[in-house]
């Protein structure tokens, strides 16, 4: 148990993968080309975000959004362990969730910036990104709202029978809400396949950890509920793969839901307007240095598995096919005010 | 097809029970509805004929189960869900109001909602302030999320058939004094009631009554008071209150030029003001007395017998209303 | 909904789209006028048939469309539209140019507004009358001042019913629709004219522009009527229960010299620009009756074979609606001449104004002795002033001298039957 008034120096997790039952071992390695791959979803998700920050000084992001530079392992290594007939919810610092699973940026931009051509129209916005083709269905504006619907997808999959898994990301801050209580709860006792994925950034909002919640390590709120629950370095995108998979692997077998606690950090502030300065400048530093995507570039270079020069292609490509789509999506039309909107909101 | 006679409880069951055996996405959740049949044995012999996958005892956990409704519906089933009283829909009114009611219209119409959220509620059998609401006005400014409220038994089975089969949140809201009603119910497995608009009960040419769920009754009692008195009233159940539907209300009181609405709600608020503002913007020129409306006292429903009676409107009290404007 | 062309009078086949009233996204009331169509017969507005928005016009001015043709689609508020409770009709019954009165059913939308007056900066607030908006509209229809009424409701406010008990002694308004004559102008200083008063107005001001009329005069004796009044009306009365009047007795010899001179039935119509003669007509008499400010003139039907009885009772019952203000549509058919009797006035003799539409008006002076030579001898007499105008348009002094001694003859030589 970490000192609660510790200030500085990243919070060191537990190492990787501690899954009960030792299903861990029917995972299957990577291949080099998944791992490439892996690098190229944390650096489209990346150059997404940086974006829409751009795109937001320049005028064209509404309202606020909620970025999630730091925390691309995270979606990415989850993603890696999913079908495409699998359930995912999330909330409202989902764009990484939704490109990791394939929403194309066009679209995603379009949405932010309120156009016709957005995924949902121009009429939910950065907070509500949804795609129910790939199965992202909800992005919930409120905190810890997801869980219980995802616990309800987990029932689907249940009655479905076919070994789909319901999977639901959330932060730290959803940890102390009752929404976040019942759906444990309920999917322990109906046994639901339901991966429930926390990335721990340290911050519920504004507020650091210590000060709302007892204790620092949320695998403990999941064991309160005799649920299996692994602990896992968020920012090593392999490690969340391999934490992960095996969750999902007894899921689809009928072994009921997992807790993943995924300890990462955000680079930037909670929302648009937050400058962040709530945050001690050591510990964010030394956050920094742990960039999940500096991290396992530095590792496929030392492997042999991405040169220096191809990672930067990479990263080039993906910036220039960011400000492509945001580009495209600023010159699409506005919504019509004249459209049925009651057909939008009844079938 | 056989027209039985049923009380408003087991018409809910039958309905439920038949719309099961035909389509098995619907799965019902609730507090107590398993083996116990529910606390209003509103679910009884479910669980042994579907089984407790399709037929789910929840944890009181109003927000885990409607919100797992939400998920449920968003992912190919249609889920019932039923909250023993109504005023626990305070417990799970987020899931509900920004939850289920926006969902579809966030995502630009990609999600269809077919889910149905049935509350039992109402005051008059001493269950106190808590236990007591009706739900009516909660959710009444909410756009995204249909409101019936059926008065008798085939309103009960028809408007809950109706309901399951809708694509969309439909929020049942059910009496509980009600429960134990009796009517004719003519049951089959397509009879459905619409969702929306009101129904002329009883006609009369002096004075219009618009009333829900249980003042249905109280209202149609008042009407045969006044008859004795020579005033012919026109008792009108609402049905429906979103969406709501003003037209044969509006051209009832172009008939009778009087209009009052009873309602088991607290005045401000209370969805008698959305009728009223609606018939005095449509027939304004037909009014021939300022519309009035019998409501609760402004104070949580009382627990002693002799104080809750005081509070609800009786036949007594809404036909001196009507007389009031005469 | 579908807003389609009604079917106004029974020759009617087509009409001609005049003008509308309303642009798409504006709001209609249930008897607002709509639209303006041509007939055959006349031009005449057509009013909404619910409280609706007007959608989409699918005749546009000027587009000749058949009976049932769609005009436009519109918008019932709140709902699926209801069907109409009180029904007024779509539309009023065809008239001829100039068009005649029209009466409406009294939950008919009213011709226009009451004028108020305008309220400037500083100005002292009127007093406002206290009336549900149901009497306010009543009132207004029915051409009464709701301010010289006295409510019964709480504060005083006037209601529904002393709206009726008004209107049950006085009687309702009456509605004039004309296509080419310009509305009257709004008199300034003084009181602005009542509804009634404004369609009188306009009716006379119609009649005098555009009917060239002449008198003919005859004086007759009634001895004979008041006699045959007094047996006949003895009888009649004990069998019916009608009290026979001079009036119906004047109608009767009416209608029994029209029957024998049937080209006085005739109208002029104006269709398409042209004049035409129409006749063969039932014996249709219009009957002018007063009230406290203004008149009306319902239609009684088919006099022509009319027992004393029966033409008594169809006069009672006319001037009952009238005073009640609920015509029916028979009230408001055409007719080719209309009855005026001031004989309990103190006139020995006037001039009655044809009513547009009409060809002819009989008006009765004051009943009074007279000395008058009969045989070569001086008698006193009691008689009356028979003055009949006539639209020499139709009628030249031959045809009209020839009626008014035929009529003369029978009020004076009877036959006198109940039959």
């Amino acid at each position: 148990m970490k000192s609660p008034k510790r200030a500085s120096g990243a919070t060191t997790p537990k190492g990787g993968a501690k899954p009960k039952n030792g299903a861990g071992s029917n995972i299957a390695p990577l291949n080099d080309r998944e791992r490439v791959q892996l690098f190229a979803d944390m650096v489209q998700i990346r150059e997404f975000e940086e974006q829409v920050h751009r795109s937001y000084l320049e005028g064209l992001v509404h309202g606020t959004t909620h970025l999630c530079q730091g925390q691309e392992a995270v979606s990415v290594g989850a993603a890696k362990a999913l079908r495409d007939d699998d359930y995912v919810t999330y909330t409202y610092r989902g764009h990484g969730h939704c490109i990791a699973r394939g929403m194309q940026m066009e679209p995603a931009f379009a949405e932010l910036f309120g156009r016709a051509t957005g995924v949902c129209g121009g009429l939910g916005g950065s907070m509500h990104l949804q795609d129910i083709d790939r199965g992202l269905i909800g992005s919930f504006g409120i905190v810890g709202a997801g869980l219980p619907v995802a616990g309800g997808a987990g029932v689907t999959a249940q009655m479905n029978g076919r070994g789909q898994v319901s999977m639901v990301f959330f932060g730290d801050g959803a940890c102390n809400i009752g929404a976040f209580h019942e759906a444990l709860n309920i999917a322990q006792v109906w046994k639901l396949p339901v991966l429930f994925v926390c990335e721990n950034n340290l911050y519920g909002e504004f507020t650091r950890i210590e000060h709302t919640t007892p204790f620092e390590d949320l695998v403990k709120r999941a064991r309160g509920y005799d649920m299996d629950a692994v602990m896992v370095d968020g920012n090593d995108v392999e490690a969340v793969y391999r934490a992960i998979a095996p969750a999902v692997a007894r899921a689809r077998d009928g072994g009921g839901p997992t807790f993943v606690e995924c300890k990462t950090y955000r680079h930037r502030g909670h929302s648009r307007t937050d400058p962040a300065k709530y945050r001690p400048q050591e510990e964010l530093e030394a956050w920094l240095k742990r960039d999940p995507i500096d991290l396992y570039r530095a590792k496929l270079a030392k492997s042999g598995v991405l040169s220096e020069k191809d990672a930067a292609k990479i990263v080039d490509k993906a910036r220039d096919a960011a400000g492509a789509a945001a580009k495209r999506a600023a010159a699409a039309a506005w919504p019509d005010g004249n459209q049925n909107f009651t057909a939008k909101m009844f079938a | 097809m056989p027209v039985q006679e049923m009380t408003y409880r087991e018409a809910i069951l039958a309905a439920q029970t038949e719309e099961m055996r035909r389509d098995p996405k619907i799965i019902i959740m609730g507090e107590d509805i398993g083996p116990s049949g529910g606390p209003f044995k509103t679910c009884q012999g479910m669980y042994e004929e579907f089984g407790a996958l399709r037929v789910r005892d929840t944890p009181i956990a109003e927000t885990g189960f409607v919100g797992a409704a939400l998920g449920m519906a968003l992912t190919g089933y249609r889920p019932i869900a039923e909250i023993m009283f109504a005023d626990f829909l305070g417990v799970c009114f987020d899931q509900i109001v920004n939850g289920i009611a926006k969902h579809r219209f966030m995502s630009g119409a990609q999600s269809t909602v077919p889910l149905v959220i049935r509350s039992i509620g109402g005051g008059g059998l001493r269950f106190g302030a808590q236990h007591s609401q009706t739900g009516e006005s909660w959710m009444l400014s909410v756009p995204g999320l249909k409101i019936v409220c059926p008065s008798s038994p085939a309103e009960a089975y028809g408007m809950l058939k109706s309901a399951i089969r809708d694509d969309n949140p439909v929020l049942v809201l059910e009496h509980k004094a009600l429960l134990s009603s009796k009517g004719n119910v003519d049951i089959g497995m397509d009879h459905l009631e619409p969702l929306t608009g009101p129904k002329v009960l009883r006609p009369g040419k002096d004075a219009t009554i618009v009333a829900s769920l249980n003042m249905v009754g109280r209202a149609l009692g008042a009407a045969d008071k006044l008859s004795a008195e020579g005033i012919d009233a026109e008792v009108i159940d609402i049905r429906s209150l979103r969406p709501m539907v003003i037209g044969p209300i509006v051209e009832s009181v172009r008939k009778t030029n009087l209009l009052v609405v009873v309602e088991e709600q607290v005045q401000v608020g209370g969805w008698g003001a959305e009728v009223v503002s609606q018939v005095v913007s449509e027939a304004f020129d037909y009014l021939d007395a300022p519309p009035a409306r019998v409501t609760l006292p402004d104070y949580p429903l009382p627990y002693s017998p002799a104080l809750e009676d005081a509070a609800l409107p009786s036949p007594d009290s809404i036909a001196a209303a009507v007389k009031s404007l005469i | 909904m579908d807003f389609v062309v009604p079917k106004l009078s029974a020759t009617m086949e087509t009409a001609t789209v005049l003008k509308w009233l309303k642009k798409p996204g504006e709001r209609v009331k249930l008897g607002e006028p709509l639209v303006e169509i041509e007939t055959d017969k006349a031009a005449i507005e057509v009013e909404a048939p619910a409280d609706a928005t007007l959608a989409t016009i699918i005749a546009p001015e000027g587009a000749k469309v058949p009976i049932g043709a769609m005009l436009a689609t519109l918008d019932a508020v709140g709902g699926p539209a209801p069907a109409p409770v009180s029904a007024p009709a779509a539309a009023k019954p065809a008239k001829p140019i100039p068009a005649a009165p029209s009466a409406p059913s009294v939950s008919a939308a009213p011709a226009g507004p009451t004028p108020v007056p305008s309220l400037q900066r500083g100005a002292p607030i009127p007093p406002r009358v206290l009336a549900s908006p149901l009497a306010r509209r009543l009132a207004r229809e029915s051409g009464i001042e709701i301010a010289a009424l006295t409510g019964s409701g709480p504060h005083g406010r006037v209601r529904k019913r002393d709206v009726v008990a008004r209107a049950g002694a006085q009687g309702a308004a009456v509605r004039l629709r004309t296509a080419e004559i310009a509305r009257p102008a709004t008199w300034s200083g003084g009181e602005a004219l009542s509804a009634m008063r404004a369609r009188i107005a306009e009716t006379v001001t119609v009649s005098r522009r555009t009917i060239p009329s002449f008198a003919l005069d005859r004086w007759v004796e009634t001895t004979a009527l008041r006699e045959a009044r007094k047996d006949l009306g003895a009888q009649i009365e004990r069998e019916t229960g009608v009290k026979v009047t001079v009036t119906d007795m004047l109608l009767q010899a009416l209608a029994d010299t029209l029957r024998g001179q049937p080209e006085m039935l005739e109208r002029l119509v104006e269709a398409g620009g042209q004049m035409r003669r129409e006749g063969g007509g039932a014996v249709d008499i219009g009957l002018v009756v007063a009230l406290d400010d203004g008149m009306m003139i319902p239609v009684l039907r088919d006099l022509g074979d009319k027992s004393l009885g029966k033409i008594a009772r169809a006069r009672r019952d006319a001037v009952a609606r009238v005073r009640a203000g609920r015509l029916i549509a028979s009230d408001t058919a055409p007719a080719p001449i209309s009855l005026s009797n001031l004989g309990t006035g103190g006139a020995d003799r006037f001039e009655a104004i044809i009513n547009p539409g009409q060809s002819s008006i009989l008006a009765i002076g004051r009943e009074h002795e007279r000395v008058i030579a009969k045989g070569g001898w001086p008698t006193v007499a009691p008689g009356f002033h028979l003055t009949l105008s006539v639209d020499h348009r139709l009628i030249d002094g031959v045809r009209g001298a020839r009626f008014i001694g035929a009529l003369a003859d029978r009020i004076e030589f009877g036959p006198w039957t109940a039959a």
